[in-house]
């Protein structure tokens, strides 16, 4: 009893979270009341009333406007003060001053109330748009709301110069024509990951998915690619509107764990992306496409939450974290678990080692260039990083709401795509199928951009197409914006194909100006190489020191994360793969979001 | 009659060879090096691979005693991850550094399963050593066009070159230049701007 009380508490605590996480950055008060943009299928709204966000931290809309906008009739009875709208065959129902509302016939409670305003009739916005199927989606960067009621992808734009257009959905079709860049294409159909296509003057064919952009950004199809961009659904209890798969994580690529049939009802925990956490009547936790749920509304979340939980429990998912902190001024790391084995360097005070192994007083840590070592478990403090500190939107301990995340400002690098002299954009390492460097990084950037928004970080790319800045140009943002760090990402290649897996760079070499960053620069490079080891699943190749450009030019803490190897064919494949890069994203802010736990804590 | 029709045979594969790469510029010499090439501005262009000019081969003979000396290059490792040493003897003429340097662009010795650290058609156009240690290297273009990319193969390209230089007594620092200018980066990410010393912790340690 007191337990269902507890996990109750907690995911209502988790849902104001996420509401209130994602309505703060940059909200812009007027009149005291946050004003909204709305966007539907990516066109501006305006109208007489703007939106606003009520004292609820919902997003209030005046109804006709966005009703009338979408198609959905709007019936107004005066005499009743209730508003009936309709979209198809879905009807909403709703009455003013009043949290009882209608949702085909059946009588729900909303967690706010529609209100009159200058004479017109505010409503929640997502709870009247998504109870008619329409995607509402949160951007807290900018502050908009956007409104789709289109069910896929239909307009796109080429990322990329000489794009083929090809007969059919793959490199082997003959090529119709080369597209340049910035074209505009219209989708008819998708086959893995190929689109078909029409282009404005009518010809159609075939384009590789990963050298567009969409246009406008819809629902993804089932199946489709997580991408992190959205906040959570702001939803508390779900039923699953058909056999849907419970997974281990918030991807299809996770083990599933177990079919739940149509109906099956769960709370909700969690969210990432536009993937649920959720936990069902038995206790069982897991992942499920947050497309395949419908929700169901519940009583209101108690003004006062009663209970604060005492602690979350441990996490399920993955190790702990564990470092150990340098805490004497110079410190030996032998090649074994005593003082009889040999040197193999030292660290300073303040340094952070992640610890693999340990053997009586003594702990077993990971350093740079691949290097392990033992260090004397007296001389050094262990920090573990609880799920509390991972701030990974779930597992979250409530009374810590703050996502680590939240406020930082983040320079992201896309490694290559400058301009080089004569013209040509430097496509980094190019995979033997044809996969660019370039390319590859710009989509895990995007990816990356949009997780880092979705947890309150305030976000600038150094570039989004080709770019005339040198590498000192590319540090000089980061520099100009005050930025806690800057994250240049990359994909690696090798004369040799065999060479595979995933590295972190840093630099900050003893004796130079940027000494004093050490142990930051090789806290953030173990720490993003760790989660994109655990994201992505590649081989660990360490971490390493080198003179990049982009390093040395950074007068913050740097890193440069080559995520896998395009030169490697197995590995070229996964770049190709939307999944694998959205995992590259995810653990790439996984990372960060650990690294600002820690420094939020020294 | 049978080594007739082979020869003309040869001759036709040969023919048809030479028509598809002027026309389709990709096909066979689509490799990992040279497809940059297409991106200098000329995508339907055949790559050639232009060998080193006769003058760039020291060998030649100017200035050979007729003795040989022992010097180390640095190679990838079969992995493509770290430098391994290869000592060659090779001839001791005027302009040593000059003639190591070739050898290192002329490759690994065949059958010892270490791997080139020079793109295909890089040329050695110039080198000075300075009396205060600082080599100052120029290569012809193709070393930036040609690089297949990613920080790992572009740090063994660097660093085969400093640590091969800095082997000699009379180097301690290397200064890059491209077509005699001064450079930021060779394939996007080493700071190659300004002199480069050895680096150690690239060669592999031997255990």
């Amino acid at each position: 009893m007191t337990g269902k009380l507890r996990q109750k508490t907690t995911a209502i605590l988790l849902s104001v979270f996420l509401l209130t996480g994602a309505v703060m950055p940059g909200a812009m008060a007027l009149e005291g009341r946050p004003l909204v943009q709305l966007r539907l299928n990516g066109s501006i709204l305006v109208g007489d009333t703007p939106a606003y966000i009520d004292s609820n931290n919902r997003t209030m809309v005046p109804i006709r406007l966005v009703g009338e906008s979408l198609g959905n009739v709007v019936d107004w009875n005066e005499q009743a003060r209730t508003v009936r709208i309709s979209r198809g065959d879905q009807v909403v129902g709703l009455t003013i001053n009043s949290r009882q509302a209608t949702v085909g016939g059946q009588v729900v409670t909303m967690d706010t109330e529609p209100v009159i305003v200058n004479n017109r009739t505010m409503v929640p916005l997502r709870f009247v748009m998504e109870n008619l199927g329409a995607r509402v989606i949160w951007d807290g960067a900018t502050n908009t709301v956007d409104i789709w009621n289109q069910p896929r992808v239909e307009r796109v734009v080429l990322t990329s110069d000489n794009v083929n257009l090809r007969q059919g959905a793959g490199t082997s079709f003959p090529r119709i024509e080369t597209l340049p860049k910035n074209t505009r294409l219209t989708v008819v159909a998708q086959s893995g990951e190929w689109l078909e296509v029409r282009t404005e003057s009518g010809k159609g064919g075939w384009v590789a998915g990963w050298l567009v952009q969409d246009l406008l950004v819809a629902a993804p199809d089932p199946g489709g690619v997580p991408d992190g961009v959205t906040t959570g659904p702001e939803v508390k209890r779900v039923e699953v509107t058909e056999n849907v798969n419970l997974r281990a994580g918030p991807a299809t690529t996770f083990t599933r764990l177990a079919l739940l049939p149509k109906g099956t009802a769960m709370t909700v925990i969690g969210a990432k992306g536009d993937w649920l956490e959720v936990r069902l009547e038995d206790g069982k936790q897991g992942w499920v496409a947050g497309w395949l749920v419908t929700e169901v509304v519940t009583a209101n979340p108690p003004a006062v939450p009663p209970v604060l939980p005492e602690k979350e429990t441990p996490s399920e998912h993955g190790e702990p974290l564990r470092l150990a902190v340098v805490n004497s001024s110079v410190v030996n790391v032998r090649s074994g678990p005593d003082i009889s084995f040999p040197l193999v360097t030292q660290v300073r005070s303040g340094q952070f080692l992640p610890v693999i192994g340990e053997q009586g007083d003594w702990y077993q840590v990971q350093m740079a260039e691949g290097k392990t070592g033992w260090i004397a478990g007296w001389l050094v403090s262990i920090r573990t990083l609880s799920t509390a500190a991972r701030g990974d939107g779930h597992g979250r301990d409530p009374v810590n709401r703050a996502d680590p995340l939240a406020g930082k400002i983040i320079v992201i690098d896309p490694g290559h795509g400058s301009i080089q002299p004569g013209n040509w954009s430097d496509p980094g390492a190019v995979g033997k199928n044809g996969l660019y460097e370039r390319d590859v990084v710009m989509d895990i950037s995007l990816r990356l951009r949009d997780i880092l928004i979705s947890r309150g970080a305030t976000v600038i790319l150094t570039r989004v197409g080709d770019t005339t800045l040198t590498l000192e140009g590319r540090a000089a943002i980061a520099n100009d914006a005050g930025a806690d760090v800057f994250v240049s990402v990359h994909a690696n290649a090798s004369t040799s194909r065999l060479l595979n897996g995933t590295t972190t760079y840093y630099y900050a070499p003893v004796g130079s100006p940027l000494e004093g960053q050490r142990a930051d620069r090789q806290l953030l490079a173990s720490l993003v190489q760790m989660e994109m080891v655990q994201a992505m699943g590649r081989r660990d190749a360490g971490i390493f020191e080198a003179s990049f450009s982009v390093l040395r030019n950074t007068t913050m803490p740097s890193i440069l994360a080559e995520t896998a190897f395009i030169s490697n064919p197995e590995e070229e494949a996964l770049l190709g793969d939307p999944v694998f890069r959205a995992q590259a994203a995810l653990g790439i802010a996984e990372g960060l979001a650990k690294y600002f736990a820690i420094k939020a804590e020294h | 009659m049978r080594g007739r029709k082979n020869i003309s045979l040869l001759l036709a594969v040969a023919l048809l060879l030479g028509v598809a790469l002027s026309t389709s510029g990709c096909g066979v010499t689509k490799s990992l090096t040279s497809l940059k090439d297409r991106f200098a501005g000329k995508d339907s262009t055949p790559v050639v691979e232009v060998p080193p000019p006769e003058n760039q081969l020291p060998v030649s003979h100017q200035g050979f005693s007729g003795e040989t000396i022992k010097v180390t290059l640095y190679f990838a490792d079969s992995t493509g991850s770290y430098l391994v040493p290869e000592e060659r003897n090779i001839p001791k003429v005027v302009g040593l550094a000059r003639a190591t340097i070739q050898e290192l662009i002329n490759g690994p010795m065949p059958g010892s399963g270490l791997l080139p650290t020079i793109p295909a058609g890089v040329v050695l156009k110039d080198i000075n050593i300075k009396p205060d240690g600082l080599a100052i290297v120029d290569f012809n273009k193709q070393l930036m066009l040609n690089h297949p990319g990613g920080s790992t193969a572009e740090k063994l390209t660097v660093y085969s070159i400093v640590n091969t230089l800095t082997k000699f007594p009379t180097v301690d620092r290397v200064q890059f230049l491209v077509e005699g200018q001064y450079v930021k980066t060779i394939a996007g990410h080493v700071d190659v701007s300004t002199v480069m010393g050895r680096n150690e912790s690239l060669i592999k340690r031997a255990n």
